[in-house]
């Protein structure tokens, strides 16, 4: 290669490394606010700011949705399998709504430690199956014949350091 | 499960395409098609933007192509004329 | 090698070899488009949890995946560009940047009519679609910037250098999933793990991507065919070429 294309090309590491190092540098002081949701785990260690709009995000906790039987109000818990938090929300909750799901939602925590939701969002996991196959893994869940693995957003909201 | 060589990849990829070739239709009937189990709004207004997107990036270059092999003949023939 | 690297940088060189590719990469497009299509949307099993909306999966994922090839692309033709100025890197980059907004677009188009029946919303300002959105003003970005300086060489290297910074965006865009908590879910296919989902479900998706690939090509080579055309008539081998054109 020639002196001067060998310039140049180094000239444009030099531009692709210097606005990667600035970018990354930034993203790591934005890491916080860039998750969209805090984990239940980081609201009881108390990482959450108080009487703000948060999102929290988790897993529906099985048998703990309630709903009440004059008002569209549903009470339910979202948990990361460590720690687990109280939701409050009025209105219409999205199909993909259910015991077990990943969902986020967005609202304020009272006084009580109890999240107001204003919105509940769905997640989805990354797993797709045909209805026939997820009934049978439940059966066969259900027959103790196979160890159902928690699928892997349900690891994803575990897992995700912020 | 992960793939510990290509030809294990190849061998599996081969089988799934093969299992594959036996699926049934989706749907009893046209009706039920067009209703998509209710999502039929979503589904068919993404594929037909999609649709509309991809026909049209496709037909104006054509058109653009035509024009400017047309332009330059003009032009050649006026240059040849002024000559 | 290096003969080959500086016929390859020939506009005629390429404009011959891109016309005689073209009908076979719109052929097989159209060929593959419409199996996949039929087979995603007729044959697949509809999805436990999503039912039918996961069909648009079929089209979502592919032109997710061209926007950021596609910008890919445009940075590697960019280093070549600012590096051995070879013009005809300058023309593909003309010719790609309106084509990766198109799919951007339809990338994030698709996301959020996908994303209202299963998320519960259109939109959602998490990392993976905030930074698919930053892709789209960068297309943007790189239009704009050709069309505003009006010296060629000035406007090639300007957008070059702006298509190299914008692309830390594409491992942000990747890896937003895995880094961050976010509404989107994490990817359903690794190079190196089994697929989530059944191949009755991802066997149309590959025949769509790879449909959606073809017609990038054949798009692009048009597109690039075009610009050569217009850049190129005042020499010689254009001229011959218009009037062996226009003589039919």
């Amino acid at each position: 290669m020639k002196a001067h294309r060998k310039q140049r090309l180094f000239i444009v590491l030099f531009i692709v490394a210097g606005v990667s190092i600035a970018v990354s540098l930034a993203l790591f002081a934005l890491s916080e606010n860039i998750n969209l949701f805090y984990n239940p785990s980081q609201i009881a260690a108390g990482e959450a700011p108080q009487g703000q709009r948060i999102r929290a995000g988790g897993m529906v906790v099985d048998g703990s949705v309630k709903r009440d039987q004059q008002t569209l109000e549903v009470l339910f818990e979202i948990t990361d399998y460590q720690a687990s938090i109280p939701i409050s929300y009025t209105g219409i909750l999205p199909d993909l709504f259910r015991e077990g799901q990943g969902i986020v939602a967005l609202g304020r925590i009272n006084e009580q430690g109890v999240l107001i939701a204003e919105e509940v969002l769905a997640k989805h996991d990354e797993n797709y199956m045909p209805p026939e196959v997820a009934e049978a893994l439940q059966k066969a869940e259900a027959a103790g014949k196979a160890h159902f693995k928690p699928t892997a957003a349900d690891s994803a909201v575990v897992t995700q350091e912020p | 499960m992960s793939f510990n060589s290509v030809v294990e990849f190849i061998a599996y990829m081969l089988g799934q395409v093969i299992e594959s070739m036996r699926a049934p239709m989706s749907f009893n009937s046209v009706a039920e098609f067009i209703a998509m189990g209710g999502h039929g709004l979503y589904v068919w207004l993404c594929y037909g933007v999609t649709l509309l997107a991809l026909v049209l990036s496709f037909v104006l270059p054509r058109m653009r192509q035509r024009q400017l092999l047309r332009e330059q003949a003009q032009r050649l023939r006026r240059e040849e004329a002024g000559l | 090698m290096k003969v080959w690297f500086y016929r390859l940088g020939s506009p005629k060189w390429f404009y011959d070899i891109a016309g005689r590719c073209l009908p076979w990469l719109a052929w097989s497009a159209l060929l593959l488009i419409a199996i996949g299509t039929v087979w995603g949307l007729v044959f697949a099993p509809a999805d436990y949890q999503q039912g039918n909306s996961f069909r648009i999966m079929y089209i979502h994922v592919p032109t997710a995946f061209l926007a950021q090839s596609c910008y890919l692309m445009m940075a590697v033709a960019a280093v070549i560009s600012l590096v051995w100025k070879m013009k005809l890197c300058d023309l593909v980059i003309v010719a790609a940047a309106p084509l990766g907004a198109a799919f951007t677009f339809l990338a994030l188009f698709t996301g959020a009519v996908w994303g209202k029946p299963t998320w519960g919303t259109w939109w959602v300002w998490d990392a993976r679609l905030t930074a698919m959105l930053i892709l789209l003003f960068l297309y943007f970005g790189v239009i704009a910037l050709q069309h505003a300086i009006q010296d060629k060489v000035a406007s090639a290297r300007a957008t070059a250098v702006l298509i190299l910074v914008g692309v830390v965006n594409i491992p942000i865009i990747k890896y937003s999933v895995e880094w961050w908590n976010t509404l989107h879910q994490p990817p359903s296919f690794k190079l190196t793990e089994k697929p989530a989902m059944p191949s009755e479900m991802w066997l149309p998706l590959l025949v769509m991507v790879l449909g959606f690939y073809c017609f990038f090509a054949a798009v692009l080579f048009m597109r690039t065919r075009n610009e050569i055309l217009d850049r190129e008539r005042r020499t010689k081998w254009v001229r011959e070429l218009v009037q062996k054109v226009s003589s039919r």
